[in-house]
Protein backbone atom coordinates (compact mmCIF):
# COMPACT_ATOMS: atom_id res chain seq x y z
CA UNK A 1 0.00 0.00 0.00
CA UNK A 2 1.58 3.54 -0.71
CA UNK A 3 1.84 5.83 1.84
CA UNK A 4 1.48 9.78 2.00
CA UNK A 5 1.67 12.84 4.31
CA UNK A 6 0.20 15.43 3.76
CA UNK A 7 0.73 18.15 5.94
CA UNK A 8 -2.00 21.22 6.70
CA UNK A 9 -4.68 18.69 6.03
CA UNK A 10 -6.79 19.42 9.12
CA UNK A 11 -9.19 21.90 6.80
CA UNK A 12 -8.98 23.76 2.94
CA UNK A 13 -7.07 22.18 0.30
CA UNK A 14 -4.75 20.13 2.67
CA UNK A 15 -8.16 17.96 3.54
CA UNK A 16 -9.18 17.46 0.00
CA UNK A 17 -5.65 16.68 -0.85
CA UNK A 18 -5.86 13.79 1.80
CA UNK A 19 -9.35 12.60 1.34
CA UNK A 20 -8.81 11.67 -2.42
CA UNK A 21 -5.74 10.24 -1.79
CA UNK A 22 -7.42 8.00 1.12
CA UNK A 23 -9.76 7.34 -2.03
CA UNK A 24 -7.31 6.04 -4.42
CA UNK A 25 -6.12 3.70 -1.72
CA UNK A 26 -3.19 5.27 -0.27
CA UNK A 27 -2.67 5.53 3.47
CA UNK A 28 -2.14 9.22 4.91
CA UNK A 29 -0.84 10.98 7.77
CA UNK A 30 -3.41 13.92 8.31
CA UNK A 31 -1.04 16.28 9.88
CA UNK A 32 -2.03 19.75 11.05
CA UNK A 33 -1.01 22.65 13.94
CA UNK A 34 -4.42 22.61 14.87
CA UNK A 35 -5.09 19.30 16.59
CA UNK A 36 -8.94 19.39 16.98
CA UNK A 37 -9.01 20.33 13.06
CA UNK A 38 -6.18 16.89 12.85
CA UNK A 39 -8.34 14.26 14.97
CA UNK A 40 -11.43 15.41 13.06
CA UNK A 41 -9.66 15.08 9.47
CA UNK A 42 -8.40 11.33 10.59
CA UNK A 43 -11.85 11.24 11.84
CA UNK A 44 -13.33 11.54 8.68
CA UNK A 45 -11.60 9.42 6.27
CA UNK A 46 -10.37 5.58 6.58
CA UNK A 47 -6.46 4.49 7.17
CA UNK A 48 -5.34 7.66 8.34
CA UNK A 49 -3.09 8.66 11.27
CA UNK A 50 -3.59 12.14 12.77
CA UNK A 51 0.33 13.92 13.93
CA UNK A 52 -0.68 17.46 15.86
CA UNK A 53 2.23 19.86 15.41
CA UNK A 54 3.71 22.76 13.41
CA UNK A 55 6.12 21.23 10.51
CA UNK A 56 7.54 24.72 11.13
CA UNK A 57 9.63 22.94 13.43
CA UNK A 58 12.35 20.34 12.84
CA UNK A 59 10.43 18.25 15.46
CA UNK A 60 7.27 18.88 14.06
CA UNK A 61 8.29 17.91 10.75
CA UNK A 62 10.36 14.57 11.85
CA UNK A 63 7.37 13.40 13.65
CA UNK A 64 5.32 13.16 10.70
CA UNK A 65 7.64 11.70 8.50
CA UNK A 66 7.96 9.11 11.75
CA UNK A 67 4.32 8.39 12.07
CA UNK A 68 4.81 7.50 8.55
CA UNK A 69 7.40 4.69 9.37
CA UNK A 70 6.12 3.66 12.37
CA UNK A 71 2.57 3.63 11.29
CA UNK A 72 3.08 2.39 8.06
CA UNK A 73 5.74 1.18 6.93
CA UNK A 74 7.40 4.26 4.96
CA UNK A 75 6.99 6.76 3.34
CA UNK A 76 5.92 7.47 -0.62
CA UNK A 77 4.55 10.43 -1.21
CA UNK A 78 5.05 14.05 0.77
CA UNK A 79 2.68 16.90 -0.01
CA UNK A 80 3.76 19.89 1.94
CA UNK A 81 0.84 21.88 1.84
CA UNK A 82 1.05 23.82 5.42
CA UNK A 83 1.21 27.30 5.22
CA UNK A 84 -0.75 30.41 5.69
CA UNK A 85 -1.01 33.95 3.52
CA UNK A 86 -0.69 37.83 4.73
CA UNK A 87 -1.36 39.88 2.39
CA UNK A 88 -2.45 43.90 2.34
CA UNK A 89 0.59 44.68 3.86
CA UNK A 90 3.03 47.72 2.38
CA UNK A 91 6.62 46.27 2.13
CA UNK A 92 7.68 48.84 4.38
CA UNK A 93 5.34 48.04 7.31
CA UNK A 94 6.02 44.36 7.14
CA UNK A 95 8.45 43.63 10.36
CA UNK A 96 11.47 41.08 10.79
CA UNK A 97 8.97 39.13 12.60
CA UNK A 98 6.68 39.36 10.41
CA UNK A 99 8.92 38.38 7.48
CA UNK A 100 10.22 35.39 9.24
CA UNK A 101 7.32 34.20 10.45
CA UNK A 102 5.61 33.78 6.74
CA UNK A 103 8.76 32.47 5.35
CA UNK A 104 8.90 29.10 8.16
CA UNK A 105 5.05 28.58 8.16
CA UNK A 106 5.54 28.47 4.34
CA UNK A 107 9.15 27.72 2.89
CA UNK A 108 10.86 26.58 5.72
CA UNK A 109 8.30 23.92 7.12
CA UNK A 110 8.33 22.47 3.59
CA UNK A 111 12.41 22.09 3.76
CA UNK A 112 12.42 20.32 7.06
CA UNK A 113 9.82 17.47 5.57
CA UNK A 114 11.45 17.32 2.64
CA UNK A 115 15.18 16.77 4.96
CA UNK A 116 13.36 13.66 6.80
CA UNK A 117 11.18 12.53 3.80
CA UNK A 118 14.02 11.71 1.27
CA UNK A 119 16.38 9.17 3.38
CA UNK A 120 12.72 7.17 3.63
CA UNK A 121 11.93 7.48 0.55
CA UNK A 122 15.48 6.80 -0.89
CA UNK A 123 15.13 3.56 1.19
CA UNK A 124 11.90 2.51 -0.42
CA UNK A 125 13.58 3.19 -4.42
CA UNK A 126 11.68 6.23 -4.79
CA UNK A 127 9.01 8.60 -3.85
CA UNK A 128 7.17 11.82 -5.14
CA UNK A 129 7.28 14.73 -3.73
CA UNK A 130 4.43 17.87 -3.87
CA UNK A 131 4.78 21.64 -2.64
CA UNK A 132 1.86 23.55 -2.66
CA UNK A 133 3.12 26.74 -3.89
CA UNK A 134 0.58 29.96 -5.10
CA UNK A 135 -0.32 32.01 -7.80
CA UNK A 136 1.60 34.75 -5.67
CA UNK A 137 4.88 33.97 -7.02
CA UNK A 138 4.29 35.10 -9.56
CA UNK A 139 4.37 38.19 -7.82
CA UNK A 140 1.72 40.13 -5.43
CA UNK A 141 1.63 43.69 -4.06
CA UNK A 142 0.96 43.63 -0.21
CA UNK A 143 2.11 40.28 0.12
CA UNK A 144 5.99 40.45 -0.46
CA UNK A 145 7.05 37.90 1.94
CA UNK A 146 4.32 35.75 1.26
CA UNK A 147 4.61 35.63 -2.73
CA UNK A 148 8.95 35.50 -1.50
CA UNK A 149 8.49 31.89 0.32
CA UNK A 150 5.88 30.45 -1.99
CA UNK A 151 8.33 31.68 -5.12
CA UNK A 152 10.82 29.65 -2.71
CA UNK A 153 8.83 26.70 -3.02
CA UNK A 154 9.01 26.34 -7.00
CA UNK A 155 12.64 26.73 -6.45
CA UNK A 156 13.25 23.98 -3.89
CA UNK A 157 10.66 22.13 -5.52
CA UNK A 158 12.94 22.20 -8.74
CA UNK A 159 16.09 21.92 -6.94
CA UNK A 160 14.84 18.91 -5.97
CA UNK A 161 13.82 17.39 -9.02
CA UNK A 162 17.47 17.72 -10.18
CA UNK A 163 18.82 17.04 -7.47
CA UNK A 164 16.98 13.75 -6.41
CA UNK A 165 16.36 12.46 -10.12
CA UNK A 166 18.76 9.74 -9.92
CA UNK A 167 16.75 8.19 -7.09
CA UNK A 168 13.64 7.66 -8.69
CA UNK A 169 12.25 10.31 -6.41
CA UNK A 170 10.40 13.65 -8.51
CA UNK A 171 9.72 16.89 -7.12
CA UNK A 172 6.67 19.13 -8.30
CA UNK A 173 4.93 22.28 -7.26
CA UNK A 174 1.01 23.02 -7.69
CA UNK A 175 0.05 26.45 -7.73
CA UNK A 176 -3.60 26.90 -6.68
CA UNK A 177 -4.82 30.32 -7.34
CA UNK A 178 -8.48 31.75 -5.60
CA UNK A 179 -9.79 28.11 -4.22
CA UNK A 180 -13.15 28.27 -2.65
CA UNK A 181 -12.15 27.58 1.32
CA UNK A 182 -13.51 29.40 4.52
CA UNK A 183 -10.83 31.60 3.83
CA UNK A 184 -12.33 33.08 0.59
CA UNK A 185 -15.52 33.20 1.95
CA UNK A 186 -14.63 35.24 4.73
CA UNK A 187 -13.34 38.26 2.56
CA UNK A 188 -15.24 41.19 2.04
CA UNK A 189 -17.99 40.49 -0.66
CA UNK A 190 -16.85 43.53 -2.80
CA UNK A 191 -13.27 42.55 -2.43
CA UNK A 192 -14.86 39.04 -3.51
CA UNK A 193 -16.74 40.15 -6.69
CA UNK A 194 -13.43 42.08 -7.92
CA UNK A 195 -11.41 38.92 -7.47
CA UNK A 196 -13.71 36.84 -9.30
CA UNK A 197 -13.82 38.81 -12.23
CA UNK A 198 -9.92 38.41 -12.98
CA UNK A 199 -10.87 35.04 -13.39
CA UNK A 200 -11.17 33.94 -16.52
CA UNK A 201 -13.59 31.03 -15.88
CA UNK A 202 -15.74 33.38 -13.74
CA UNK A 203 -15.47 30.69 -11.04
CA UNK A 204 -13.13 30.22 -7.95
CA UNK A 205 -11.54 26.78 -7.82
CA UNK A 206 -12.80 24.02 -5.84
CA UNK A 207 -10.15 22.30 -3.41
CA UNK A 208 -10.77 19.09 -5.63
CA UNK A 209 -9.30 20.68 -8.57
CA UNK A 210 -6.21 21.36 -6.57
CA UNK A 211 -6.42 17.46 -5.18
CA UNK A 212 -6.52 16.46 -8.27
CA UNK A 213 -3.34 17.90 -9.31
CA UNK A 214 -1.61 16.92 -6.44
CA UNK A 215 -2.76 13.00 -7.37
CA UNK A 216 -1.50 13.36 -10.96
CA UNK A 217 1.51 14.20 -9.69
CA UNK A 218 1.74 11.80 -6.89
CA UNK A 219 1.05 8.96 -9.28
CA UNK A 220 3.15 6.18 -9.69
CA UNK A 221 3.16 6.46 -13.48
CA UNK A 222 4.28 10.32 -13.16
CA UNK A 223 7.93 9.46 -12.79
CA UNK A 224 9.32 11.12 -15.55
CA UNK A 225 7.54 14.44 -14.53
CA UNK A 226 9.39 16.40 -12.18
CA UNK A 227 11.01 19.96 -11.62
CA UNK A 228 7.04 20.75 -13.02
CA UNK A 229 5.14 23.75 -11.89
CA UNK A 230 1.37 23.04 -12.56
CA UNK A 231 -1.35 25.82 -12.31
CA UNK A 232 -4.70 25.39 -10.63
CA UNK A 233 -5.80 28.80 -11.65
CA UNK A 234 -8.80 28.83 -14.20
CA UNK A 235 -6.54 30.72 -16.43
CA UNK A 236 -5.91 33.22 -14.38
CA UNK A 237 -2.21 33.49 -14.63
CA UNK A 238 -2.27 33.73 -18.52
CA UNK A 239 -4.11 37.46 -18.61
CA UNK A 240 -2.29 40.37 -19.38
CA UNK A 241 -2.09 43.21 -16.32
CA UNK A 242 -3.98 44.89 -17.83
CA UNK A 243 -6.84 43.02 -17.92
CA UNK A 244 -6.13 42.42 -14.16
CA UNK A 245 -8.20 44.46 -11.17
CA UNK B 1 -0.30 5.08 -29.57
CA UNK B 2 -3.79 6.33 -30.49
CA UNK B 3 -4.48 9.71 -28.19
CA UNK B 4 -8.13 10.58 -29.66
CA UNK B 5 -10.33 8.30 -27.60
CA UNK B 6 -12.50 10.32 -24.92
CA UNK B 7 -16.01 11.20 -26.06
CA UNK B 8 -15.82 14.66 -26.02
CA UNK B 9 -12.32 15.38 -25.81
CA UNK B 10 -11.17 16.20 -29.24
CA UNK B 11 -7.14 16.56 -29.47
CA UNK B 12 -5.69 18.75 -32.30
CA UNK B 13 -5.02 17.20 -35.09
CA UNK B 14 -7.06 14.35 -34.38
CA UNK B 15 -5.66 10.81 -34.99
CA UNK B 16 -2.29 11.39 -33.29
CA UNK B 17 -0.05 8.64 -33.67
CA UNK B 18 3.20 8.53 -31.74
CA UNK B 19 5.32 7.75 -34.70
CA UNK B 20 3.74 10.70 -36.87
CA UNK B 21 5.16 13.42 -34.03
CA UNK B 22 7.24 15.58 -36.60
CA UNK B 23 4.68 15.49 -38.83
CA UNK B 24 1.85 16.65 -36.43
CA UNK B 25 4.12 19.25 -34.69
CA UNK B 26 3.73 20.89 -38.22
CA UNK B 27 0.20 20.46 -38.48
CA UNK B 28 -0.28 22.19 -35.08
CA UNK B 29 1.95 24.87 -36.75
CA UNK B 30 -0.15 25.34 -39.91
CA UNK B 31 -3.25 25.93 -36.98
CA UNK B 32 -1.66 28.61 -36.58
CA UNK B 33 -1.56 30.37 -39.45
CA UNK B 34 -5.48 29.72 -39.96
CA UNK B 35 -5.05 26.84 -42.70
CA UNK B 36 -6.91 24.19 -40.71
CA UNK B 37 -8.02 25.64 -37.47
CA UNK B 38 -11.90 24.74 -36.15
CA UNK B 39 -14.09 26.96 -35.76
CA UNK B 40 -14.91 27.74 -31.71
CA UNK B 41 -15.76 24.95 -29.90
CA UNK B 42 -19.84 25.84 -28.66
CA UNK B 43 -20.74 25.95 -25.42
CA UNK B 44 -21.02 21.88 -24.25
CA UNK B 45 -19.08 20.16 -26.99
CA UNK B 46 -15.65 20.20 -27.00
CA UNK B 47 -14.36 20.71 -23.48
CA UNK B 48 -10.78 19.59 -23.51
CA UNK B 49 -7.96 20.11 -25.91
CA UNK B 50 -4.65 19.47 -25.59
CA UNK B 51 -1.19 19.76 -27.62
CA UNK B 52 0.97 17.44 -28.19
CA UNK B 53 4.45 19.65 -28.80
CA UNK B 54 8.09 18.94 -28.42
CA UNK B 55 10.47 21.07 -25.53
CA UNK B 56 11.80 22.35 -28.53
CA UNK B 57 9.99 25.56 -27.63
CA UNK B 58 12.45 26.14 -24.81
CA UNK B 59 15.03 26.48 -27.79
CA UNK B 60 16.70 24.43 -30.07
CA UNK B 61 20.26 25.12 -31.25
CA UNK B 62 20.20 23.17 -34.03
CA UNK B 63 17.28 23.63 -35.43
CA UNK B 64 15.68 27.06 -34.88
CA UNK B 65 12.84 26.57 -36.99
CA UNK B 66 11.66 23.70 -34.98
CA UNK B 67 12.43 25.48 -31.48
CA UNK B 68 9.47 28.11 -33.34
CA UNK B 69 7.61 25.74 -34.60
CA UNK B 70 6.93 24.83 -31.11
CA UNK B 71 6.85 27.89 -29.33
CA UNK B 72 4.20 28.72 -31.77
CA UNK B 73 2.11 26.21 -30.18
CA UNK B 74 2.87 27.35 -26.60
CA UNK B 75 1.93 31.14 -27.55
CA UNK B 76 -1.76 29.02 -29.46
CA UNK B 77 -1.95 26.97 -26.14
CA UNK B 78 -1.88 30.25 -23.72
CA UNK B 79 -4.21 32.00 -26.03
CA UNK B 80 -7.19 29.63 -26.44
CA UNK B 81 -6.92 29.00 -23.04
CA UNK B 82 -7.62 32.89 -22.31
CA UNK B 83 -10.07 33.18 -24.94
CA UNK B 84 -11.98 29.82 -24.30
CA UNK B 85 -11.93 29.57 -20.45
CA UNK B 86 -15.34 31.51 -20.18
CA UNK B 87 -17.26 28.53 -22.04
CA UNK B 88 -15.40 25.71 -19.73
CA UNK B 89 -13.10 24.55 -22.30
CA UNK B 90 -9.78 24.42 -21.50
CA UNK B 91 -6.94 24.01 -23.07
CA UNK B 92 -3.24 22.42 -22.07
CA UNK B 93 0.22 20.61 -23.57
CA UNK B 94 2.34 18.64 -23.21
CA UNK B 95 5.82 18.84 -24.14
CA UNK B 96 8.43 16.19 -24.86
CA UNK B 97 11.69 15.99 -25.70
CA UNK B 98 12.34 14.83 -29.89
CA UNK B 99 15.20 12.94 -29.41
CA UNK B 100 14.95 11.01 -26.59
CA UNK B 101 14.17 7.25 -25.48
CA UNK B 102 13.39 8.65 -21.60
CA UNK B 103 9.87 9.32 -22.49
CA UNK B 104 7.05 6.49 -23.30
CA UNK B 105 4.23 6.72 -24.65
CA UNK B 106 2.56 5.54 -20.95
CA UNK B 107 4.20 9.09 -19.88
CA UNK B 108 2.32 10.79 -22.09
CA UNK B 109 -0.74 8.59 -21.76
CA UNK B 110 -0.94 9.48 -17.78
CA UNK B 111 -0.29 13.20 -18.57
CA UNK B 112 -3.48 13.05 -21.30
CA UNK B 113 -5.66 11.05 -18.96
CA UNK B 114 -5.18 14.10 -16.61
CA UNK B 115 -5.70 16.85 -18.57
CA UNK B 116 -8.71 15.31 -20.16
CA UNK B 117 -10.74 14.23 -17.17
CA UNK B 118 -13.87 15.74 -18.02
CA UNK B 119 -13.59 16.91 -13.65
CA UNK B 120 -10.54 18.97 -14.53
CA UNK B 121 -12.02 22.20 -15.74
CA UNK B 122 -9.63 24.07 -13.86
CA UNK B 123 -6.30 23.33 -15.22
CA UNK B 124 -5.74 25.56 -18.61
CA UNK B 125 -3.00 26.76 -20.56
CA UNK B 126 -0.49 24.77 -18.79
CA UNK B 127 2.49 23.93 -20.68
CA UNK B 128 3.60 20.32 -18.80
CA UNK B 129 7.07 19.15 -19.99
CA UNK B 130 8.00 15.61 -19.54
CA UNK B 131 11.50 15.04 -19.59
CA UNK B 132 12.92 13.51 -15.97
CA UNK B 133 14.07 16.91 -15.25
CA UNK B 134 16.10 17.80 -18.94
CA UNK B 135 14.60 20.97 -19.20
CA UNK B 136 15.20 22.28 -15.67
CA UNK B 137 17.73 24.20 -16.94
CA UNK B 138 16.39 26.71 -19.26
CA UNK B 139 14.98 29.38 -17.73
CA UNK B 140 11.60 29.38 -19.28
CA UNK B 141 9.99 26.09 -18.17
CA UNK B 142 8.20 27.69 -14.88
Amino acid sequence: MRVAAVTGAGRGIGFAIARMLVRQGTAVVVNDVDGRAAHDAARKLTNTVAVVGNVATEAGAKAVVEAAVNEFGGLDVLVANAGFGVVGVEVGDVTAEDWSRVIERNLTSQFYCVRFAVPVMRRRGGGRIVGISSRAWLGQAGGTPYAAAKGGVVSLMRSLALELAPHGITANSVVPGSIATPALEAMDAKAREVLLRAHPMGRFGDPDDVARAVCFLAHPAAERITGQTLYVTGGRNLLLPSRTP
Amino acid sequence: MRAAWVGDVAYRPDGWEWSEFDQNTKLLVDATAFHSWPVPPAHGSLRRVVFLLTTDWLGAGPDPVLAARSAAAVGLTHSLAALWAGIGTTVNAIAVPRRSNLVTSADVAHALRYFADPLNGYVTGQVLNICGGQTLVAALTA
